[in-house]
């Protein structure tokens, strides 16, 4: 069975970005949102057991979908990718539960590190 | 040269994108000087033609505000101008977080020019590397102390027909300082960050 991937950004072209960098051979079934919303929404249809979440969006940011996962008890394995590359950014994604800070531009060779590192691949 | 120069909505994506990330890096830089959480906000883009560039490039809050502006030129594979745009009490400000007081206005300028230093050469450098674009700087200089924007922008003119006007702030949360990054560049760079844009696109 695919693992079902929501990819999070406000910008297509980055979304194809990150999608052009996931490892070919992970076998996953990729939705995509363009804000907090539809990736809150998403998530309550069991598209993102695995979440690659932008922080900067308008609508809602990354943060406050981090927030929300919480208060909902929303299960997912929450991933940012971010040009918000400050440390304190990075300290207060991981205290809200994210997984993993990636910097953007993304590397396919970053990403793959971070999904072997949480044994997701 | 065309008198209709302009980006499609894909490039304009893409742009946005690719400035982003050159921005949080100048962010990331700033932070790392100062100690301090930088806010960032979406950067804005635009082609405007001479004729419309008070008006285009005025629309800043702060115009009839009191302004520090340095200027700062960059050449290689993109050049232009970028001018930073400072409030009056942006280099006390700095000069408080650096653990200075009492600064005279030349030191505080000094200040100015070195935040202006990180935050062009942060951007740029961000910006050009995605694109494989090498830019080099000329030392920064304060261009305009203690006038409006409105009134630094009705006499400082480019002399380009078109050009590609990029903004960007920076804040910071516990403090009032709020700089605006604008750069400025001229039709050959706008042509060329066009083919970049679309060489990027490419590799998608």
């Amino acid at each position: 069975m695919p693992i079902p991937l929501l990819v999070v950004d406000d910008s297509t072209i980055s979304r194809k970005m990150v999608i052009k960098s996931i490892p070919p051979a992970w076998d996953v079934d990729i939705s995509q949102a363009s804000n907090g919303f539809e990736a809150l929404e998403a998530c309550r249809q069991g598209k993102a057991h695995v979440m690659f979440l932008d922080l900067t969006m308008p609508e809602m940011d990354g943060i406050e979908v981090l927030k929300k996962l919480k208060e909902e008890h929303l299960n997912s394995l929450v991933i940012v990718i971010s040009a918000d590359i400050q440390p304190k950014s990075q300290e207060l994604v991981e205290s809200l539960g994210a997984l993993a800070f990636i910097k953007k531009p993304i590397n396919s060779k970053e990403l793959e590190n971070v999904l072997q590192t949480q044994g997701l691949i | 040269m065309s008198s209709h120069i302009t980006y499609n909505s894909i490039q304009k994506d893409t742009l946005q994108e690719l400035l982003n990330i050159a921005m949080g890096q100048a962010a990331d830089s700033l932070a790392r000087a100062l100690g301090e959480y930088v806010q960032i906000t979406i950067p804005s883009s635009d082609i405007i033609k001479a004729e419309n560039f008070s008006n285009a490039v005025g629309h800043i809050d702060r115009q009839d505000k009191m302004i520090t502006a340095v200027r700062q030129a960059f050449f290689g594979d993109l050049q232009g101008d970028a001018v930073t745009v400072y409030g009056a009490q942006d280099g006390q400000q700095i000069a408080d977080l650096m653990g200075y007081d009492e600064l005279e206005e030349v030191e505080e300028h000094e200040l100015l020019l070195d935040v202006t230093n990180v935050l062009v050469g942060a951007c740029m450098t961000g910006f050009g590397k995605q694109i494989d674009a090498s830019i080099g700087y000329s030392p920064p200089k304060i261009m305009a102390n203690n006038i409006s924007l409105r009134t630094l922008l009705s006499r400082e003119k480019p002399s380009w027909e078109h050009s590609l006007v990029i903004k960007i702030n920076f804040g910071l949360a516990e403090r009032s300082f709020l700089c605006e990054l604008i750069f400025f560049m001229p039709e050959s760079s706008i042509e060329k960050v066009r083919n970049a844009i679309e060489l990027f696109l490419e590799s998608l």
